[in-house]
């Protein structure tokens, strides 16, 4: 019975703001989505103390022998998930009430933010490949929907665009990776596929094949290398979008596919290596960029791409409950983060420019509050919940098959930069005298109380996953994820984990003593930027990645696209087309000649039809 | 005296219900030249409709008394009376039909709007050639069947020819002519050799004479059905005996157009299926795979040559060799299905309704003073919105497209000549109507895609002709709504 | 010669009467003389179907003849009349002349 709610409330906010009653004021559209919100959430927490009877199943169609049902199951892996979303979302619901109060027809925003919803539990809930893939194109098309929200700006709009195509690239892959399971398994069900993984050997290569196209999926969707630039661009949309879909939730529909199938990850050693790279390189690369950037919204998603790296290296490492672990207080804190970010720029009546923020100490001194235990939090340092999410995924990284400790010392540098550039923008922002030109002015309560309740989740959801070796509490996480992810599998690594732990605490401590100590001054804020010049301007510009694609990608397809269009279309095409046409109008006129209009003409004509006809009838008797 | 009235007038009524208008009508005109137009027009409206009385009250009497004529006891002249005239139930069909088409196309001249109309000789050949169609259709000996044939032929060349002062009418009437007795003299030749050998002329005779094996080889017997196959094809408008209906179509007079296409062309297929279906059923083998090429044939020669066409009576003259095709393809069925007989009914009523109703709206433009070319066609469908929809129906059901009348009539023929020939003739008919699309569609096209600023708004000049126009779509839409009404008896 | 019973004779002749008639009908450009070759092919099928007649004891063939000559004859005079309002516009019996309806 839960089952149903949990998916129905969103869908039916969702109508009900968007199609019956459109509310003008962003306040009764944004409390009937947050009703909607909270029910699916309470239906979450009500299932696990009274769990239910199965999966809630319906048949879609079947062709030949695939069968395709709608099924939605929840087993603790799922409910995880849908805690994380509808908890997290719900709470950016309520947020968004005061954010958008200025909107005018904020009910397109608030069903665009239900429809999200419902798409993402579809996503999470489902049993079979095809029908996460649904929940996965309406996440995508929520996505492109909520970035353009602002659409008269041709910007934004462009921005929603990228997030689309770039999407669809992936999903392009997803697709092929789904057919590729079919032909393997004949059968899309993820239960049905782990118990052949077990019981059956197939191609390893096969294997690997379909495990690096639903990577490729993955890569689309949680914006790794090289499909990650439309993250950036996707800050257009309203901060709570960014929130809510960029941080907490869509972009961990990659990890969340790749945890689902991690029988098949498991086996594909090939491919889980290559996923390794793919996360630690983008970690890094992200991480770089964002240590350069003046907007305080994209320096927060370079820093989502990067921590989406990390836990792809988890994954690729086979620790598959290390980036689950992650996925959660990443959650936390990055919404904190980001809405704490929101209350900056509604305070600063649209600012975004960190050069032009400063002294908000005194002005915001909740969101000041807040954002800092965000900071902390992702910057790893204990007890708050990024350093044992971070140092679980570190450790798994060390005692890897192989690179082990080539990854270790990258993610210690992802971390340390990590720690740096959020210190930077959080010094940047709140300390010093206020450079800007604006009035700012504190958040209204309904923003203030999701910060409160999110940085409250950041300190405490750490200890839900806490290593054995601390003998402190034990691995809550990983009893409740264990029959579905399997144990934390313990390797050996060059150290052992709590001189790890050790190492990535002084690291991100002396990270931040930097960033404090340079930007906590104005007149030391340049320095860093003149030490490293050269450096400097290539991260500013983001590496020119955007570049590079639009002149080797963009460029060519246009013109092959023009090409197709100008010229193969009309003169090929169409003349293949138009080729019975001219041949029918041909040989009619040659017909119509043979009408000369005199009448022995046509007479012969007749009598030639007459030999005919007896030299048929005539044909075997006489002739 | 009880047989003669059961055995001679109550099966002949519909005829001689028609022969006695015309008879009176000839009376009248001595009487009076000029006057007495009403009771004229009376008269000839009199006959068919006292003829289509007879019809319904012959095919309600249960057991056609005359149906078995073996235990009549009467005068001799009686009993051989019985022989040759064949009542059943695809001749009261025929009848019917014949009668409708002919009302409708009295309705056509009721106008008397033009000056060729005023005489009064077209009331009285029209009549008989009525008569003829339906001695025709009710034949049963080879020499009824010629009087019939000649009695419906003849009056129709004058009647093409009956704009004396119009050159296109008198070479049309000429070119028909000429055909026309040609055809006539291979008919006879063919009932020359087949009395040659058999030495009888009544049908039923010949075919169970004819059903010897032996006939399958003589060559004889198979010049013979040549030359049938000929006469008859003429008369059909089959490829290579087709070439005369472009013509005499597009000369004759708009509303004998509209006749001949629907009644004459009626009787015809009648005749093919008497001679066909009857004489020749015997020698089907010989015959089928060749009437169904020369079937597929036409259509292809008609759709082609239709789509290089601008004038609008040629236009449809030729497609009705396209749609005689069709028809060809379900007689080439009637051997192995008798059913197939229904099939050929529907479509020639269906098909005669739309070229009636065609032709009527042809009538009325050239009443309005428009030459029939596309271009006057341009946004008529705004213009005269009733119209406009009645050509609509006309034209799709022609392209045959579902859920016309037109398409099941096409959709029943396909199911026949699929089920005794295969595939093959089937989905070369398809194909080829497929290209016939292409000017029913610029019909449509003209009607409401075009500017409708050039035109003025057609006049009804005559209103009978506006009701033919409009009994004619509706029965269409009857017919499409319920394909399975027609051939009642 | 004489080996040739009259039965082959008289369908000899029949044949060669359809047969010049029709040749007749397709070459000669005279409207006319297309008229008189409709006419030769009628009475050499007349012809064949009384010898038919003969052959075989019936009268029905005999009774045909009669009919078609009499249907000839209205037909000749429908076929003159036409003729005649043709000759009235064009002011020439060539059927050459004739193509007014083509295409």
């Amino acid at each position: 019975m839960m089952m149903p709610l949990l998916l129905a409330a969103p869908l039916i906010g969702a109508i009900v703001n968007g199609l019956i009653l459109r509310p003008a004021t962003a306040k009764r559209a944004g409390v009937i989505a947050s009703i909607a919100a909270l029910t699916s959430f309470a239906s979450v927490m009500v299932q696990h103390f009274a769990p239910d009877a199965g999966p809630f199943e319906w048949t879609w169609f079947t062709v030949g022998e695939l069968t395709v049902k709608w099924s939605f199951a929840s087993d603790p892996l799922t409910w995880m998930m849908c805690a994380v979303v509808t908890g997290i979302g719900s709470l950016i619901h309520i947020y968004s009430i005061g954010y958008m109060s200025h909107e005018h027809n904020a009910y397109r925003y608030f069903a665009y933010l239900n429809f999200f919803l419902f798409n993402m539990l579809v996503l999470i809930t489902s049993t079979s490949l095809l029908g996460m893939f649904v929940g996965w194109e309406g996440v995508g098309l929520c996505s492109y929907l909520l970035i353009g929200y602002w659409f008269e700006d041709i910007n934004k709009a462009k921005a929603g665009m990228k997030a689309f195509i770039v999407n669809r690239i992936g999903d392009a892959g997803f697709l092929i990776g789904i057919f590729i399971c079919y032909q393997l398994f004949k059968t899309l069900n993820f239960a049905e596929i782990a118990k052949l993984l077990d019981t059956q050997t197939f191609d390893v290569r096969m294997l690997n094949l379909a495990a690096f196209f639903l990577f490729i999926g993955a890569m689309g969707k949680s914006a790794q290398i090289p499909l990650y630039v439309w993250l950036p661009d996707a800050m257009a949309g309203p901060t709570p979008v960014s929130a809510l879909i960029h941080a907490a939730t869509m972009v961990t529909a990659g990890i969340y596919l790749i945890c689902r199938m991690n029988g098949l990850f498991l086996v594909a050693q090939d491919t889980s290596l290559f996923i390794a790279i793919i996360g630690i390189s983008t970690a890094l690369l992200s991480a770089l960029i964002a240590t350069s950037q003046r907007d305080i919204k994209k320096v927060l998603a370079y820093s989502t791409v990067s921590q989406l790296g990390l836990m792809f290296l988890a994954l690729g490492c086979g620790a598959y409950l290390a980036a689950i672990f992650h996925v959660m207080t990443h959650a936390f804190f990055k919404a904190l983060l980001f809405l704490g970010s929101g209350s900056v720029i509604h305070a600063c009546e649209g600012e975004q420019d960190i050069w032009k923020m400063g002294g908000l100490k005194k002005k915001l001194p909740s969101t000041f509050l807040t954002f800092t235990i965000g900071t902390i939090a992702i910057a790893g340092i204990p007890p708050l919940a990024g350093f044992f999410s971070k140092d679980m995924i570190l450790y798994s990284a060390l005692t890897a098959k192989s690179y082990g400790t080539t990854f270790w010392i990258l993610g210690l540098l992802v971390s340390f930069l990590t720690a740096f550039y959020m210190v930077r923008v959080w010094a940047l922002t709140f300390l010093g005298e206020y450079r800007g030109d604006k009035h700012p002015h504190e958040s209204p309560a309904t923003m203030l109380i999701p910060l409160y309740i999110l940085a409250f989740g950041s300190i405490v959801a750490g200890f839900l996953g806490m290593p054995e070796g601390l003998h402190l509490l034990p691995n809550y996480l990983e009893a409740f994820l264990h029959p579905v992810l399997g144990p934390l599998v313990e390797g050996h690594g060059a150290l052992s984990e709590e001189r790890a732990m050790a190492v990535a605490t002084v690291s991100a401590i002396i990270a931040c003593s930097l960033g404090f100590y340079f930007y906590s001054k104005p007149e030391r804020s340049e320095t860093p930027g003149k030490i490293l010049v050269p450096f400097k301007t290539v991260f500013e510009n983001k590496f020119w990645v955007d570049e590079l694609y639009g002149l080797v990608i963009v460029k060519p397809f246009d013109a092959l696209c023009a090409f197709f269009a100008k010229f193969f279309d009309p003169n090929i095409i169409d003349g293949l087309v138009l080729l019975p046409s001219k041949a029918a109008q041909g040989m009619g006129s040659l017909l119509v000649l043979l009408q000369t209009g005199i009448v022995q003409t046509y007479l012969l004509f007749f009598v030639f039809g007459l030999l005919v006809l007896f030299m048929v009838l005539l044909k075997g008797v006489v002739l | 005296m009880n047989a003669i009235y059961e055995y001679f007038f109550l099966p002949l009524s519909p005829v001689l219900a028609l022969v006695f208008a015309g008879l009176l009508l000839i009376v009248l005109e001595c009487v009076s030249e000029e006057g007495l137009k009403p009771l004229k027009s009376t008269v000839a409206f009199l006959g068919p409709l006292i003829s289509l009385y007879y019809v319904f009250q012959l095919s309600f009497t249960s057991g056609l008394a005359f149906s078995d004529p073996s235990s009549l006891t009467g005068p001799v002249w009686l009993v051989e009376f019985t022989k040759i005239y064949k009542l059943d139930g695809m001749t009261l069909n025929f009848f019917w039909a014949i009668d409708v088409f002919l009302l409708l196309t009295l309705l056509f001249f009721h106008s008397f709007y033009e000056e060729w109309l005023e005489r009064n000789e077209l009331l009285i050949l029209i009549e008989f050639i009525s008569v003829g169609m339906m001695i025709l259709v009710s034949a049963n000996d080879l020499l009824m069947l010629f009087l019939g044939l000649e009695l419906m032929s003849l009056p129709t060349y004058v009647i093409v020819g009956f704009r004396r002062e119009n050159v296109k009418s008198c070479e049309a009437a000429l070119k028909y002519f000429l055909f026309g007795s040609f055809g006539t003299v291979l008919l006879l030749l063919s009932v020359a050799i087949l009395y040659g050998q058999f030495g009888t002329l009544k049908t039923g005779q010949l075919q169970f004479l004819l059903a010897q094996t032996s006939n399958l080889s003589n060559p004889a017997v198979l010049v013979s059905l040549g030359l049938m196959l000929a006469a008859v094809g003429f008369k059909i408008g089959m490829t290579p005996f087709q070439m005369w209906l472009p013509d005499a179509y597009e000369g004759a007079p708009t509303s004998i157009t509209g006749f001949m296409g629907s009644a004459v062309k009626l009787a015809s297929f009648g005749l093919a299926i008497r001679i066909f279906g009857g004489v020749f059923l015997p020698l089907a083998e010989k015959w089928m795979g060749l009437m169904s090429w020369f079937a597929v044939i036409s259509i292809f020669v008609g759709n082609l040559c239709a789509l290089r066409q601008k004038n609008l009576k040629r236009l449809f003259a030729y497609s009705s060799i396209a749609h005689a095709g069709f028809i060809i393809l379900g007689v080439a069925a009637l051997p192995k299905d008798a059913q197939s007989q229904q099939m050929i009914y529907y479509y020639l009523v269906t098909y005669g309704m739309m070229f009636l109703g065609v032709f009527a709206f042809l009538n009325l433009m050239e009443q309005n003073g428009k030459s029939l070319e596309f271009s006057n066609l341009s946004g008529l469908g705004f213009r005269n919105p009733v119209l406009g929809i009645a050509l609509a129906i006309f034209v799709f059901s022609a392209a045959g497209i579902p859920p016309t009348a037109g398409f099941f009539a096409k959709y029943f023929i396909l199911f026949e000549s699929v089920k005794t020939q295969g595939v093959l003739f089937a989905v070369l008919a398809v194909i080829s109507s497929a290209m016939g699309i292409y000017y029913y569609l610029k019909v449509i096209v003209h009607l409401y895609m075009q500017d409708a600023s050039g035109g003025s708004k057609l006049a009804v000049q005559s209103t009978s002709t506006y009701i033919a126009i409009l009994i004619c779509a509706a029965s269409l839409l009857f017919f499409s709504i319920f394909p399975g009404r027609l051939g009642v008896f | 010669m004489s080996n040739f019973s009259s039965v082959y004779w008289t369908q000899f002749i029949a044949i060669a009467l359809i047969g010049l008639g029709m040749v007749g009908f397709l070459i000669r450009r005279n409207a006319i003389v297309v008229l008189m070759s409709i006419e030769l092919m009628l009475n050499g099928v007349n012809l064949l179907l009384i010898e038919a007649a003969h052959r075989s004891g019936s009268a029905d063939g005999t009774m045909l003849v009669v009919f078609i000559i009499t249907i000839a004859a209205g037909e000749v005079a429908v076929g003159l009349g036409i003729l005649l309002n043709l000759y009235r516009i064009k002011h020439s019996s060539d059927t050459e002349l004739y193509k007014e309806l083509q295409g």
